[in-house]
Parts: structure tokens; sequence; C-alpha cells
């Protein structure tokens, strides 16, 4: 008689719980700065769900590098300019990661894994996530631990073999406040220990009277940073739209201070069509040891020109646009136009040597949900 | 005003829990696709599940399938099944119903009269209500679990009589 | 007990926002929208993820075990 019951459970969908449901995407980003570097980036991701606890999500890519990046800094002008010395470059860098995640019942735990391969720096980094709902799903905290190692060498000097660690720390909730809108706030503390130095860059000075100071870049050989990151996401059924607004507030003890500000807004044109306009403002203060001049003789023992130490601001418009078919198929484009200068820096005094980046991307992408 | 509302969702949510043994509660929801709205005081007699779904839940892909196969199979022998749709615009639940077609009856209610009255506390909710109207189970959530026991717990019901 | 003190923290937490709703379980659908998600399209999130990071100092967000790169 059990044997009779059991026999129609039997022929039930076996889908029950061992479908995968998830999805697989292509994507190609395309950036060129104004007569400096251009990368080309293929990048394929892929998420799945199964057996209704376990989540594997995990993506691979190729940067390649070309055109010049700036190696020196020299006053040879009477100012402090950034000159291109030497061939130009062509560099492959490739990344990939992976993420494993299991749910029990209202709590996940997170493992992840991330590699990066170029000619000159190796990173291998992983992460231990965990996650926790609460009141009905309304309220999500996590916590993250990562530690990532970087072997730095240099295609100019082959007995560079110098190493770095960095350990980060995340706490963070997420909490639901209406049926339309969620904020989100996290802190991320990192601690790095090792070579900072970028084994490139130089600062070429000259003096009124003696000979010019060339100095190789040198940073100390520790940092610690915070970040704190809010993102809010809001609909309005009325307007057709999703409002994004993110704001991360920065602060490292080379007495960096940097804002970053994106809003977007998502407008749904119709049940295909949609048109994502974003706007992204970034600020940030000099480190203390930024200086497009040597500054004294004898030089300082910590020293850096590079321009992405230094006091500056950027403006960054982009326009996405979505297609979604009718099998779920979703086709992005992505527009977006990078603008950094010394003028730009909120509240003025940005330093004047920041040489203004001007570069354009373009990012285009394909997700099949399965 | 809309704070009043918030604050007396707050309250209701906390105040009770349709479980087993509780009566259904004989609401009437609109169709998702015809004009007649659906009675479920109609469903005296019968073995019936309430299901509520949404095309942005997850497990109800799985659900909704097995109870389509369930309600083909007991249909003669009384059994019904009505899914109450939880979407807030009837295109989202088409679009799921394109993937996942099901043949027994579908209501809409997006204005939450329904889901309130129920006090569905999870997605899916499944509500197991025999002959004479009383709620005998409730499924929060879907699993292999689910799907193992429900058609045991049915059979069940529809040897019972009305 | 639990969830009171859960909802007292979130309604603490939630400054200057007018009502620390509880949303039930049914009510989510405008949540489970693909633009109300916080890390967007995951191939169009990646592929930004350095192209801003690369040319500035500050770095972090919500995520951790991302590695780094020369990304001169």
């Amino acid at each position: 008689m059990r044997a009779a019951l059991a026999l129609p459970i039997l022929a039930l969908p076996a889908k029950s719980g061992a479908a995968a449901v998830g999805e697989v995407g292509f994507a190609m980003l395309g950036y060129k700065e104004r007569g400096l570097m251009k990368v080309s980036e293929p990048l394929i991701w892929g998420r799945a769900e199964f057996a209704e606890v376990w989540e594997v999500r995990g993506s691979a890519l190729v940067d390649i590098i070309t055109g010049a990046s700036p190696q020196l800094v020299t006053n040879q002008s009477g100012r402090p300019v950034q000159s291109l010395t030497g061939a130009s470059v062509r560099e492959r860098r490739y990344a990939g990661d992976l993420k494993v995640t299991r749910r029990f019942g209202d709590y996940a735990f997170s493992v992840s894994r991330a590699l990066s391969d170029e000619h000159d720096y190796h990173s291998r980094a992983f992460g231990l996530e965990g996650r926790a709902d609460f009141n009905h799903k309304n309220t999500t905290a996590i916590v993250g631990y990562g530690k990532s190692n970087d072997r730095i060498n240099s295609h100019d000097d082959a007995t560079l073999n110098k190493q770095r660690v960095t350990e980060e720390y995340l706490v963070g909730v997420t909490q639901v406040l209406t049926p339309t809108s969620l904020v989100q706030t996290t802190l991320n503390w990192a601690r790095g220990d090792g070579w900072f130095n970028d084994p490139y860059k130089l600062t070429f000075t000259f003096f009124p009277t003696g000979f010019p100071a060339i100095v190789p870049d040198r940073r100390p050989d520790h940092r610690d940073t915070f970040a704190w990151l809010t993102r809010y996401r809001a609909h309005f059924p009325g307007a057709h739209g999703t409002l994004q607004a993110d704001y991360r507030y920065y602060h490292d003890d080379w007495g960096i201070t940097a804002h970053t500000l994106e809003v977007a807004w998502q407008h749904e044109l119709n049940e295909r069509w949609s048109v994502r306009p974003a706007l992204r403002y970034y600020t940030q203060s000099a480190a203390d040891f930024y200086s497009p001049v040597v500054p004294t003789r004898p030089p300082p023992p910590i020293l850096s020109s590079d321009q992405r130490l230094s006091a500056f601001g950027g403006l960054s418009p982009s326009l996405r646009v979505a297609r979604r078919f009718a099998n779920g198929i979703l086709v992005e484009g992505t527009a977006g136009y990078v603008h950094n200068a010394s003028s730009l820096r909120l509240g003025g005094s940005g330093n004047p040597a920041f040489e203004t980046l001007r570069a354009v991307y373009g990012i285009a992408a394909i997700t099949y949900p399965f | 005003m809309q704070r009043l509302a918030w604050a007396a969702l707050f309250v209701a949510h906390n105040a009770f829990a349709l479980e087993a043994g509780d009566k259904l509660p004989e609401v009437t929801i609109p169709a998702l696709r015809d004009s007649a709205p659906v009675a479920l005081a109609g469903f005296r007699g019968r073995v019936t599940y309430v299901d509520f779904w949404a095309s942005w839940c997850v497990p109800c892909r799985e659900s909704m399938p097995l109870l389509d196969t369930l309600y083909k199979r007991h249909r003669d022998a009384g059994f019904a099944v009505v899914g109450v749709n939880k979407d807030v615009s009837a295109a989202d639940a088409e679009r799921f119903l394109k993937r996942v077609a099901v043949s027994f009856p579908l209501a809409a209610d997006a204005k939450d009269a329904a889901a309130r009255a129920f006090d569905v506390k999870a997605m899916p909710s499944g509500y197991l209500v025999d002959r004479k109207g009383v709620v005998r189970r409730v499924h929060r959530g879907f699993t292999a679990e689910t799907a193992a026991s429900l058609e045991r717990e049915i059979e069940s019901l529809l040897k019972e009589s009305p | 007990m639990r969830d009171a003190v859960i909802k007292l923290a979130c309604c603490a937490l939630a400054l200057g926002i007018a009502a620390c709703a509880n949303v039930a379980p049914y009510q989510r659908g405008y949540l489970a929208r693909d633009d109300m998600s916080l890390d967007g399209n995951p191939g169009t999130a990646k592929a930004l993820e350095k192209t801003y990071a690369a040319k500035e100092a500050a770095s972090g967000g919500a995520t951790v075990g991302g590695g780094g790169c020369g990304c001169n």
C-alpha cells in the first residue's frame, strides 16, 4: 500500500530543487585616454543557484593595454609636467574570481578567491563573508574578511621582486525602508604592509643651482585605509524609474581624504527599453608625501610625484541603454566620459601640477538567463 | 496618512498568523485574466490549495509546475488549486506564466487584501484547506520536503467526506 | 524579543527617514527589480571596477577579497 502511494511522487517533475537557475554573460569594455593609454577588456561572467541552498558566481577577463603611461614628472620646462619616456606599453592582465555561497535558513556564508596576473604584478586574494537576515528579510547584516597577497616585479629591473600583504574587514547593514526603497551602508577597513612603490615612476627636478635630482617613487611600507559606502535605491512607479545614489567617504593614513558621489536615474521607456543617465563626481586631497618636484636637498626618504596621489577632482557622466528581450536576454550598452582635473577639486586648491585626464569608455554587455 | 497605514501594517503583521485549524478566510479576489472574480467560498466541498506566488519569487519556479501536475492528477477527485498572484503588474505575472504555464485558476491580489486576510508571512505560501473549509496545513516557502509531503496530504484530505 | 530589538535598531539607524516600515514578505515586488539591486548587472559592474579605481587613490566598498592589480 505504501509503495503504491510512493510511486506518484516519483513521477512528479524531477526539477524540485535539482534545476540550476542563473545567468551567464559577456561584456566588452573599450577605454581610451586622450594621448595616453588604451584598454580593451573582454570579460565573461556567470551565476548559478542550485540545490536550494548553493550559489556560485565567477568571472574571468583579459585586460589588453596599449599606448603610453606617464613615467616621469620633470620640471625641465620650468613647471613640473608628466613625461612619457621609453617605448609604448603593450601589456596583458589576466584576472578571474570565484565565489561560493551556502545558505542556512536566514544565514549565508561565502568563500571567494580572486587572481590577477600581469607581467610585473601578481595578486592572489581570498574573502570570507557572512550574511544574516532579520525582520522578515527587511534587515540584512554582513561581515567580511579578506586577505590579498601581491607580488610586484618590474620589466625595467629584473632583480625587483617585492611583496605586499593587505588584510581587510567589512561590516554593513542593508535596510528595506518602504516597499519601494532600501538603503545599504558598509564600513571597510584595510591594512596593507609591504611594497607600495611604483617601480616605473621617477621625479626629475632641476634646481636653480647644482645638479638635478632624479628620485624614484618611494612610498611608506604601510597603509591603513577606511571607506564608508552608503547606497540608496528608490523606485517611483508613477515616474517609471528608479533613483540610484551612492556616496563613499574615504580616508587613509597617507593623508588622503576622498569623496565619491554617483547619482543615476534608471528610466523605463517601456517594457523592453530602459535608459540610465548617470553622473559621478570624485574629489581627493593629496598624500602627505606627494610632490611634483623634489622639495629638498637631500631628497626626502618618502616621495611620489604620481598624480594619482595628488589633489584633484573628477566628473564622469555616463549613459546606459538596455533592451530586454522576450526570452529574458538582456543587452546593455554604456558610454562614459571621464574628466579629471585640478580645477574640479571640491573647494578649489587642486594641485596645479595635475595634468587633466580626458578619457572615454564604452561597454557592450549581454546576459543570458537560464 | 501614509504613516498611519504603515503603522497599521506594522501592528497588523504581528497580530495573528493563519495556521492549521483556522477557518479559511472566504475572500473574493479579482481574477488575473478573466473578468469574473474568484470567490474562495465557492470551493467548499473540495480540497483546495490556496497558493500565494509572484514572478519574483524564485522557489515559485518549482512550486507552480508541481502544483499544476497535482491539480491535473487529482482534479476529478475534488482537488482545486487557486494561484494568488502578488505581482504589482499583470504583465510581470504573464511573463512568468509564459515560461511556467499552469491550468488552475489564477487570481490577482495587487491591493494586498487577500494577503492581509491570510497574513502571508513568506513567499510562496500555500494553504491546504479541507472540504469543510478548515485550513489543515500551511506551507511557508517551498523545498523538496514540501513537494514530497504535499501529495500525501492532499490524498489524505480527499478521502474525508465533505 | 529579538525582533523587537532589531526593529528598534533599524529605526535608530534610519535617521531622518519618516517611516521605518516593516515591509511584508509579499510586498517585495518592487524591491526585486533589477534596477533596485545594489550591484547592478555583474558584467558591466565588473568591467567598470578598475576603470575609475586605476586613476584614483580611494578604494574600498561593499566587498572584500578583491585583490589588486598593477593598473598603470
